[in-house]
């Protein structure tokens, strides 16, 4: 009698626990909020033509980054801190200005590991940077930049995760 | 012999009795401890989706505030602090209480916003700071808002950064 009993309250107790149990969407939604604001400001301040990288002849990112769809080499950056670190040809040293001192800072010092891919329209990848593996829950959005120049417009998924 | 059995079935009485007391306070404990789970369990959950709602909140209120004309770059519409204009926004809510109350309204919490210049120039500042001082808190949370930065002093005058907000919850 007593096991029974002690079995139907377990089970009452199990029902409110399942009943309060976490608003998963709710907190997704929430997750999904934030890493959707800091994906497109970052994604804005990349496809913004009007930040000059002093190093680099004062070209911008979209402009450093339409290098990356040729194999030409003109385009050269000048400073030795980014030559040293194998950006000597403007790909490059925009690839390393993003990573370096824009996504790591802004989410590798957050507890995210990021990666972004620079990829045609029609999906080829061109160039992807990382910081790691994702292997938690993961938010990704695709953002066009239109590179200035060539006017071509590449596409740049952000993907975050934790 | 009679007597024998009335003591037999006074002894089985006590032991049932006995027995009863054990299940119902056994029953007891196991509610008891049951319940004790379930709500810390349901307190926990309560106050990490308070947490999430608050910083989605905190984030959307300090991007309102970050594009007030007084912050705002004059050139450009997405996301841009004038420096200059932090700089002077940071020196009055240092003196005038009544502005920093305001900007403490407009937030709708207790924070302390940071303006960290990463490119072309790496330096950072403390612009608004609406804690009490008098308060303890309970949790901190701190989120980066990467932002476009317009600096003169700079060249070149346009670079990139972000804004750290600590959140200050009680």
């Amino acid at each position: 009698m007593g096991v029974v009993f002690v079995v139907i309250i377990g089970l009452i107790f199990l029902i409110i626990f399942l009943l309060i149990s976490p608003d998963t969407d709710s907190e997704r939604e929430n997750a999904f909020l934030i890493e959707s604001k800091l994906a497109s400001l970052t994604a804005n301040i990349i496809s913004d033509s009007s930040i000059k990288i002093k190093e680099c002849k004062y070209a911008s990112l979209p402009y450093m980054l339409s290098y990356c769809l040729t194999d030409e080499s003109y385009g050269e950056c000048s400073s030795s801190d980014l030559v040293d670190l194998g950006g000597e040809s403007y790909c490059d040293a925009a690839l390393i200005i993003i990573n370096d001192t824009l996504l790591w800072p802004i989410f590798a010092e957050q507890f995210y590991n990021y990666s972004m891919i620079l990829s045609y329209q029609n999906g080829t990848m061109i160039k992807s940077i990382s910081n790691g593996e994702c292997t938690g829950e993961r938010f990704s959005d695709r953002y066009p930049i239109v590179t200035s120049g060539s006017g071509t417009t590449l596409n740049l998924d952000l993907a975050l995760c934790r | 012999m009679q007597k024998c059995r009335a003591v037999l079935q006074s002894t089985k009485g006590q032991t049932r009795g006995v027995e009863t007391i054990i299940a119902v306070v056994f029953v007891i404990i196991i509610i008891v401890i049951l319940g004790s789970i379930i709500f810390m369990e349901s307190s926990k959950r309560a106050l990490d989706k308070a947490k999430d709602n608050q910083l989605t909140y905190v984030m959307n209120s300090v991007e309102n505030f970050l594009n007030v004309p007084e912050l705002k770059c004059s050139y450009f519409g997405k996301l841009c602090i004038d420096a200059w204009k932090a700089k002077a926004v940071s020196s009055i809510s240092e003196e005038d209480v009544e502005f920093r109350s305001y900007i403490r309204r407009m937030i709708g919490i207790d924070a302390e916003l940071k303006l960290v210049s990463l490119y072309p120039e790496e330096e950072s500042f403390l612009f608004i700071n609406t804690t009490s001082g008098l308060t303890d808190y309970s949790l901190t949370q701190v989120i980066r808002l990467p932002v476009v930065i317009e600096n003169d002093t700079n060249e070149p005058g346009i670079g990139f950064g972000y804004v750290e907000v600590r959140a200050y919850l009680r």
